[in-house]
């Protein structure tokens, strides 16, 4: 699906991220974690192809990422950001068909409306469809933002794969809707979608990903699988804090900072 | 809750058809209804008008009438172009020197055609202020883009101060030439400066409607790229616009728009500022609805606003820009108090 060949991002000879690697495939829901500033969201943007890269190259589906339009690639990939500034009053859902706008040319289909009224159901906005975003909570809004990229995903197949890519999706939600924000990602990993995240928390990351990326000063520090065990070593040398590792009662570890 | 808008579109409809029925009424001659028909009648079968009241309506009320029509509805889209493109409530149309580079062409006229070239002058005949118009504000605007655009994107911020400084050249320009303008030459400069609708012609009608419509049919086709911008820069290229293309294509679309415009009547404020608002509060900022009920919404108020300046001193006429800033001004005060909550949350300053 997406194949990162050895990319590099500087800006004014600062590095933002060196000679990074990355493969993934669909179906794989991947976790990059590290401390603040290690490069994590600039990797993320050179992924959804808004940042070319200084250095290397990332192939979509076998062709260059720089070579698509941005309706091209609108169909290929969506982007959750952290932020969203919405400079003026308009309905949730019309926030969310926005996901759509790539598939259709004047006015909605059937089909389209459809795929907005199940991804709201989906994140459990339906009720807030015709407030204007501006009135949402953080966490509402975040929920919106959401139903939107899932749109934009739309219905995928074997023959229709798709990036999905997550920066700190969950930084305004509460702890129910944080499980439920990953287990969706998690669902649409099933159907033919790669998911990317950038995560703060280490138990969610563990709970969700197949593989978890730690980056640090801009380099890849450690790739670690899902069969594979984390160990407070590798916890305290990336993020410098000390950490404890809990045994859960079903198994698996739960890290306490 | 956005309201809904099931009712806005008849509502407007019906309104507009009112007030366009009303300001043909009155004036300085009343017209019946029955002489509107006679005169369509009449003109449908290559007739000429029956009375004076129907050669009135025909050669002097309904070309400006649908003149006004047509600018308030320019104005007006204009003004939810801008402000989508640039993300922000504040921005009007004449904001990129287009009014103020417009307004300095035609005074070149007013001043310098005595001195211009014989055969020029003649061959433009009345035509001569508004290509002037036309060119100085296609220039100023062009000058305005060029300079922000600097070497990065541009930035609401850079274009709102060069803006400014242009505008400032473009009013000294003007200043200047009403300074040495004799007495009745200034008054031209300072009449076209409040714009007024007492000169239209068909010809008028004809050259703004044709580029009215096809800069309406276009800026539909924008409204969903305009809507994805509420997002962000960013986050409209992820849900795949090309916003450069996209600010390059509406800035022409604007400049285009208003100088037509500008440069038959004047300059008229207020207008691409307040409709835009208003309409927000109505229908939401889903482009697809808010520029049609601009476009409707601009027409009306216009037409109104033409109608108080040809009867509140009858026989004399009010230029039309003092009655558009004088109630334009208030209203804008009130709606900026009792909406700043809905701008809040989003500066678009980026």
């Amino acid at each position: 699906m997406i194949d990162v060949q050895h990319v590099s991002f500087a800006v004014n000879k600062k590095i933002l991220v060196n000679e990074v690697s990355l493969f993934v495939e669909p179906g794989e829901f991947v976790v990059i974690m590290g401390p603040n500033g290690a490069g994590k969201s600039t990797l993320l943007k050179m992924m959804s192809g808004a940042l070319p890269p200084t250095k290397g190259k990332i192939l979509l589906k076998g062709k260059d990422l720089v070579t698509y339009k941005t309706d091209q690639l609108a169909k290929q990939r969506a982007v959750l950001s952290q932020h969203y500034e919405i400079s003026f009053p308009i309905s949730a859902r019309e926030i969310v068909m926005m996901g759509r706008y790539p598939y259709f040319n004047s006015f909605p289909k059937a089909e389209d409306e459809a795929i907005v009224t199940n991804r709201m159901e989906r994140m459990q906005v339906n009720d807030l469809a015709d407030r204007s975003y501006q009135t949402l909570s953080g966490g509402e809004a975040q929920k919106v933002q959401m139903s939107r990229v899932l749109a934009q995903i739309g219905d995928t197949s074997e023959n229709e794969q798709k990036l999905l890519l997550l920066d700190e999706p969950v930084s305004h939600l509460d702890v129910k809707y944080q499980h439920q924000l990953l287990a969706v990602a998690k669902e649409c990993c099933k159907k033919q979608v790669a998911v990317i995240a950038v995560l703060h928390d280490i138990n969610l990351a563990i709970k969700y990903a197949d593989r978890i990326l730690f980056m640090k000063q801009a380099s890849v520090i450690k790739s670690l699988a899902k069969d594979e065990a984390v160990t407070s070593e590798l916890l305290e040398a990336i993020f410098d804090i000390k950490c404890n590792l809990v045994d859960l009662p079903g198994g698996g570890k739960f890290v306490v900072f | 809750m956005l309201r809904k808008s099931k009712y806005l579109f008849p509502v407007l409809g019906i309104l507009l058809l009112a007030v366009v029925i009303s300001a043909i009424a009155l004036g300085a001659v009343s017209i019946t209804l029955e002489d509107m028909f006679a005169a369509a009648n009449n003109w449908i079968h290559h007739k000429e008008p029956g009375n004076i009241y129907q050669a009135v309506f025909l050669q002097i009320r309904l070309p400006r009438i649908l003149l006004c029509m047509i600018t308030g509805a320019i104005l007006a889209v204009s003004g939810v172009l801008m402000q989508g493109l640039f993300r922000n409530p504040i921005v009007e149309p004449g904001l990129l020197g287009t009014s103020a580079g417009a307004a300095f062409g035609a005074s070149l006229v007013f001043v310098l055609s005595g001195s211009m070239n014989k055969d020029i002058v003649h061959f433009a005949g009345p035509m001569l202020v508004p290509i002037f118009a036309f060119a100085g504000g296609l220039l100023a605007t062009a000058v305005v883009y060029t300079l922000s655009k600097g070497t990065s994107r541009v930035t609401v911020t850079t274009l709102l101060l060069i803006g400014i400084a242009v505008n400032a050249v473009g009013l000294s320009g003007t200043g200047f030439m009403s300074y040495i303008a004799r007495d009745p030459q200034a008054r031209s400069i300072t009449f076209w400066n409040l714009g007024t609708f007492s000169g239209a012609t068909w010809l008028q009608v004809w050259i703004t409607g044709i580029v009215a419509a096809f800069v309406f049919i276009l800026s539909l086709r924008y409204a969903k790229q305009l809507n994805t911008l509420v997002l962000g820069e960013e986050e409209a290229q992820y849900a795949g616009v090309d916003t450069e293309k996209l600010k390059r294509r509406i800035m022409i679309l604007n400049t285009a728009m208003v100088s037509v415009a500008t440069a038959f009547v004047g300059v008229i404020s207020f207008m691409g500022l307040i409709i835009p608002h208003v309409m927000r509060l109505l229908v939401g900022s889903d482009h697809k609805k808010l520029i049609p009920a601009s476009m409707i919404a601009g027409a009306i108020l216009l037409t109104l606003a033409d109608m108080g300046a040809r009867l509140l001193l009858a026989p004399a006429e009010v230029p039309i820009g003092i009655i558009t800033s004088l109630v334009g001004a208030p209203i804008f005060v009130i709606l900026l108090k009792r909406t700043h909550i809905l701008y809040s949350k989003g500066g678009g300053n980026d």
